[in-house]
């Protein structure tokens, strides 16, 4: 009983080796995977950073200048 | 309109030029440094920490600035040239460093009213033992920053405005140290101030400028025809080296006495927001100035070295005015990021060094001067080791990636966990710098961070579940 189980587990072990490794061996053939930034995401990040930065002198600035009236600068 | 791709040998800017923005800008900070050191109660407390009221406007402009430095401006840009899209995100990631202090930010306002350094945390938490291993990594960490800087002031602007590296060297180094002396932290956090604001407010000013000479859809067209792997965003290196450069940063701000001298200067109510706020503003910098190395890259503009990148672009693209524009900006970085390392240095030296461990009898004005020394006494030392000039420093400070990012965690537990255990504490300082080390060397430089503190983690965990300590939070108040 347990001969035939060790039987049927090697069985099954080649079998997978077999579906697999073929799988493998082409996915290491081809071209690693690929995903380009199309041109929306492109202008996201780059105008949105410009953006960011921009907002955060005019925050910056807005913050100190509240706090400035009211003494809470230091 | 193209950039002519031709080799730039000459200073970007007129001797002449540069000469008077060095004059302005050094004028400028040494008397609004002296001028706001004069605000001050005059103790020792207000020499080295502000007075402990800081607002949340210079609070976040001062995180901003420190973080700001001549890498930020020039090397961000060659990681967007060499890397794409990766190369900004991973630098960009650089400010979660900041980001994710800010829940520590305000537990250790909480725990430490009295605090001055971070130096005081880990004794009064680990003990001695351990204040020494930790005292050793930020040693080597902020002599390697020292350096960087100073050497990179020399560097830059030979290659700006053709000044000798030695004279530019004493320029940025002196003008710092004359106004940290005389103004200790209001004289930093005031100045650091205007440098963001300057700084940022260029950036944008460069950035659109550039972005109006070549539109995105014209350099993404070019990008994709000619390096469309920069626009790749499947990159599991790229994805490995973000986080290193997120860890890294982490590991610079936990342990490093700039950010903690910033929180103890820092008002209760402003301590967390600044930190999230500094951070969030500090990862458009590299996003923006890495846009740069993509249109230098879509134009294949021909660099005499690519961390000149930024310099080259902008005065082709802008003439004289771009690179008088760059030139500010880049000595405000250097000047912003030294003028901190040198305050926050002299506190940790003069709080931890000569005050508890070599004369704890100590007077408030004695410890005020004996800071002021310390100020001094840095300036001179790091214009003594920058005076040789070392080009492949900058991959020297890499290393010290490894030895910082093992600080993270038991910082971290320290802060929230009563049960860390101090000799987990050191064992995962060790162990988390020698493997970290060794993965730089037998790996690769992008995993020594990574390797590190994840080491530096499970020791630290493990030794603290094995012997759990005990620890009495009001044992904190004192420091």
């Amino acid at each position: 009983m347990a001969r035939s189980r060790m039987t049927t587990r090697w069985a099954f072990a080649l079998a997978a080796i077999a579906v697999l490794l073929p799988v493998a061996r082409a996915g290491e053939a081809s071209a690693p995977p690929r995903w380009l930034a199309d041109l929306p995401l492109l202008q996201v990040l780059i105008y949105g950073s410009v953006a960011g930065l921009a907002l955060s002198v005019l925050i910056l600035l807005l913050i100190w200048w509240k706090e400035w009236r009211r003494g809470d600068v230091w | 309109m193209v950039i002519s791709p031709t080799l730039a040998v000459q200073p970007f800017l007129a001797p002449g030029i540069a000469w008077a923005l060095v004059v302005i800008f050094s004028v400028l900070w040494i008397a609004l440094g002296v001028s706001w050191g004069r605000r001050g109660s005059g103790d020792a407390d207000d020499y080295m920490l502000a007075g402990r009221n800081i607002g949340l406007a210079l609070s976040t402009a001062t995180l901003m600035a420190s973080w700001v430095t001549g890498n930020t401006t020039l090397l961000a840009p060659e990681f967007g040239y060499r890397n794409g899209l990766w190369g900004m995100f991973s630098y960009a990631l650089a400010g979660l460093g900041l980001v994710l202090f800010a829940p520590l930010a305000l537990r250790i306002k909480t725990l430490m009213p009295k605090g001055r350094t971070s130096g005081d945390f880990i004794r009064l938490r680990y003990g001695r033992a351990a204040w020494w291993v930790f005292m050793v990594i930020t040693a080597i960490y902020t002599l390697g920053f020292l350096m960087t800087q100073a050497m990179g002031a020399g560097i830059l602007l030979e290659a700006l405005s053709g000044f000798d590296y030695r004279l530019g060297m004493v320029v940025v180094i002196g003008v710092s140290t004359i106004y940290t002396l005389y103004g200790g932290m209001r004289a930093v956090v005031g100045t650091d101030f205007i440098q963001s604001l300057l700084i940022m407010g260029l950036l944008v000013l460069v950035a659109v400028l550039a972005l109006q000479q070549f539109p995105v859809p014209e350099l993404h067209r070019a990008l994709v025809e000619e390096h469309p792997e920069r626009l790749n965003l499947l990159l599991p290196a790229g994805l490995l080296i973000a986080w290193n450069s997120a860890l890294f940063s982490m590991g610079e701000v936990f342990h490093n006495n700039i950010w903690w001298s910033r929180v103890f200067s820092s008002r209760a109510s402003v301590v967390f927001s600044s930190f999230v706020l500094g951070g969030l503003a500090w990862m458009t910098v590299p996003l923006v100035t890495g846009s740069i190395g993509l249109v230098a890259l879509a134009q294949s503009v021909d660099l005499p070295q690519v961390n000149m990148l930024f310099p080259v672009v902008a005065s082709q693209l802008l003439g004289a005015g771009g690179a008088a524009l760059v030139f500010v900006v880049v000595f405000a970085s250097l000047t912003s990021t030294l003028d901190s390392l040198l305050a926050s240095t002299a506190d940790l030296v003069a709080e931890d060094v000569v005050f508890k461990l070599l004369n704890p009898n100590l007077s408030d004005a004695q410890l005020r001067q004996a800071t002021r020394l310390v100020v001094l006494g840095l300036g001179l030392l790091t214009l003594l080791l920058s005076w040789p000039r070392l080009d492949s420093l900058a991959s020297v400070l890499f290393f010290t990636g490894a030895l910082v990012a093992s600080t993270i965690w038991p910082v971290a537990y320290g802060l929230y966990w009563p049960s860390a255990n101090r000799w987990a504490a050191i064992a995962a300082m060790v162990s988390g710098s020698a493997v970290g080390l060794a993965a730089y060397v037998l790996i690769a430089p992008y995993c020594a961070a990574l390797l590190s503190a994840a080491v530096s983690a499970v020791v630290m965990g493990v030794g603290t579940q094995l012997q759990p300590e005990r620890f009495n939070w009001l044992t904190l108040k004192e420091g």
